[in-house]
């Protein structure tokens, strides 16, 4: 064991920080206002998560929401905390089984629509098993190998 | 004049399940212990079948397969995270002071911040608007329903929120605010069932015909406290509606550490007895420096399988180390001495633990000029919790426990030793692994 001590490991995987500095120095002189300038990294998962404790991660199987730029095999962030109106794409709890569509309500009807729209639309009654278990705010689709 | 409300997820670990397969909703699930040996959570479907808490799950087998009832194995990964978050909705709620972690899937607030007065009654819309709230915004952020029980103490709380629970009408909250209300929920409930009542003092509460928390709130004072010590006077007094038992914040310090787990196979050597109780430590260990503390005492124990054996055998052991530490080998070192003076030969071992105690903040440590940790320790420390960060738990680990641990990882080789958990029936970890997302139909 003793002999590990000696490795020292490379921290991949950890950004370093490095803030841009916009205060002008004036030698001997300390500026109090140049630590309001620091800058901070720009952090993807800042802007594509607003709420961790509700936001969630899936993957989505087949192209029927193409036309909204969401293909099959792609990452979507799912965040709980918003509620959906007209109009959002939504994680739809469907008889049991989970459902990417967009949300549709036509005054006191609501609807699941794919896209492009020509495909099947369902219907929302009281006798449906349906429930929004959340709604999708952004899509990630890889570049790679397509 | 206090008021506390007792935050309880519903059938936490089956309700993690349900968020992820819907089709869950409605059907009887239930959760089994890591070595899939008992039944650990139920949904209330399950609960309705008669199947106990804690029952072996051979001896509800049948039962289990006559009604379709959903088996999982424990997936801690996803229980951990969704733990997380509710924690993290309900600290949003009121500032950091008032909120206590009191279990994986339990939480007080202290609720006097939102009291206008002294008189409780007058507060009581405000007080259930607010507990609506709370609840609407937990089911909906995660997923979980959670039930709230309101009350001028901890124990009363606890006890509110028993109600919630039963009562499927009252909206899964119960405040409890005034003395009547107190008194019929506390005649409908066995004493046994109050908040730090255990089964011994129940049983010697009902030798003297105290069966009810009722029973236990009017008895007479000097009798509770000279049968069951300032702590049973305690409760008695918090049931009685006199707050005895704060609120321990979360930003205070945790005070120990468990790692214990069953064993899919009885473990018959010692040797392997002792590489798993050096696993346990490791990841005890590896959690200790995680929360930045050093630990002052271990203590280990092992016991046989209480169903089958007729000879149950359990023993454990502490050992207090000569300085602070927060070192897996100081610790494994330690450990190890202890089950060569607590385990005996020839049993089949068939549960260990492992807990550090006397814990203190790394950076609080009083050196002792006579004693000092060995300071290499600390880089190699540092060495083995990055490359486990890296490389996934266990990439390297002390010898001493054991060659080959694989750990219970998919895709590589389950119990490869004999005391490694089973997770034959877990579900995916849909919030901790890229490779085990939910996928949703398009």
């Amino acid at each position: 064991m003793l002999k590990v001590a000696s490795i020292h490991p490379a921290h991949r995987g950890e950004a370093l920080e490095l803030p841009i500095f916009f205060g002008s120095v004036r030698a001997g002189f300390p500026t109090p206002a140049a630590d309001d300038h620091f800058e901070t990294k720009l952090d993807l998962n800042a802007m594509l998560v607003k709420q961790p404790s509700a936001t969630f991660f899936v993957r989505v199987e087949g192209d029927a929401m193409h036309d909204v730029g969401m293909w099959s095999g792609d990452l979507l962030v799912v965040d709980r905390s918003l509620t959906a109106v007209d109009r959002s794409i939504v994680i739809a709890a469907l008889d049991g089984d989970l459902l990417v569509r967009r949300l549709r309500r036509v005054g006191k009807r609501t609807f699941l629509e794919p896209e492009p729209n020509e495909g099947e639309s369902i219907e929302i009654t009281a006798e449906t098993n349906f429930e929004v278990w959340g709604v999708v705010t952004y899509v990630i689709h890889s570049l790679e190998n397509r | 004049m206090s008021l506390f409300a007792l935050i309880d997820c519903n059938n936490f670990f089956a309700s993690c399940e349900r968020v992820f397969n819907p089709r869950l909703v409605g059907k009887p699930v239930v959760v089994l212990s890591n070595n899939d040996g008992c039944i650990v959570a139920r949904s209330n479907e399950a609960k309705a079948l008669g199947i106990p808490m804690a029952a072996p799950y051979f001896q509800w087998r049948a039962v289990i397969e006559q009604h379709n009832v959903h088996v999982f194995s424990s997936n801690f990964a996803l229980y951990g995270d969704m733990s997380r978050r509710v924690m993290d909705v309900l600290a949003g709620f009121l500032p950091e002071e008032c909120f206590e972690v009191y279990s994986v899937d339990e939480a007080f607030m202290n609720l006097d911040c939102l009291l206008r007065g002294d008189d409780y009654a007058a507060n009581r819309e405000k007080l259930l608007s607010f507990a609506e709230e709370v609840r609407r915004t937990v089911r909906q952020w995660t997923g979980i329903p959670v039930s709230i029980g309101i009350a001028p103490t901890k124990t009363l709380a606890k006890a509110a929120n028993r109600m919630a629970k039963k009562n499927a009408g009252a909206n899964s909250i119960f405040a409890c605010l005034d003395e009547a209300t107190a008194d019929a929920m506390l005649a409908a409930m066995p004493v046994g069932d109050v908040w730090g009542v255990g089964r011994k003092l129940s049983e010697a509460y009902r030798a003297h015909s105290i069966t009810t928390a009722l029973d236990l709130k009017n008895a007479p004072e000097e009798w509770v406290r000279k049968r069951a010590t300032v702590v049973g006077w305690r409760t008695q007094r918090e049931l009685r509606g006199v707050s005895c038992v704060r609120l321990e914040s979360t930003n205070e310090h945790q005070h120990s550490i468990l790692h214990s787990r069953s064993f899919r196979h009885a473990v018959t050597s010692l040797d392997q007895l002792h590489e798993a109780v050096a696993s346990f430590t490791g990841r005890a260990a590896e959690k200790l420096r995680r929360l930045g503390l050093v630990c002052g005492c271990v203590s280990v124990s092992v016991r046989t399988n209480r169903f089958s054996s007729e000879d149950y055998f359990s023993n454990g052991g502490e050992a207090l180390l000569p300085f602070p530490t927060d070192s897996t080998i100081d610790l494994v070192n330690a450990a190890s001495m202890l089950v060569d003076k607590i385990a005996q030969e020839g049993q089949g071992y068939k549960k260990a633990s492992v807990t550090l105690f006397d814990l203190t903040p790394r950076n609080r440590v009083q050196t002792d000029i006579f004693a000092q940790p060995d300071t290499r320790h600390e880089s190699i420390m540092h060495v083995m919790d990055t490359l486990n960060k890296r490389f996934g738990k266990d990439a390297l680990h002390l010898a001493a426990s054991g060659s080959s641990i694989t750990g219970s990882r998919s895709g590589s080789p389950l119990g490869s030793h004999a005391w490694q958990g089973a997770t034959d029936e877990r579900s995916q970890r849909y919030t901790t692994h890229w490779g085990e997302l939910k996928v949703v139909r398009s």
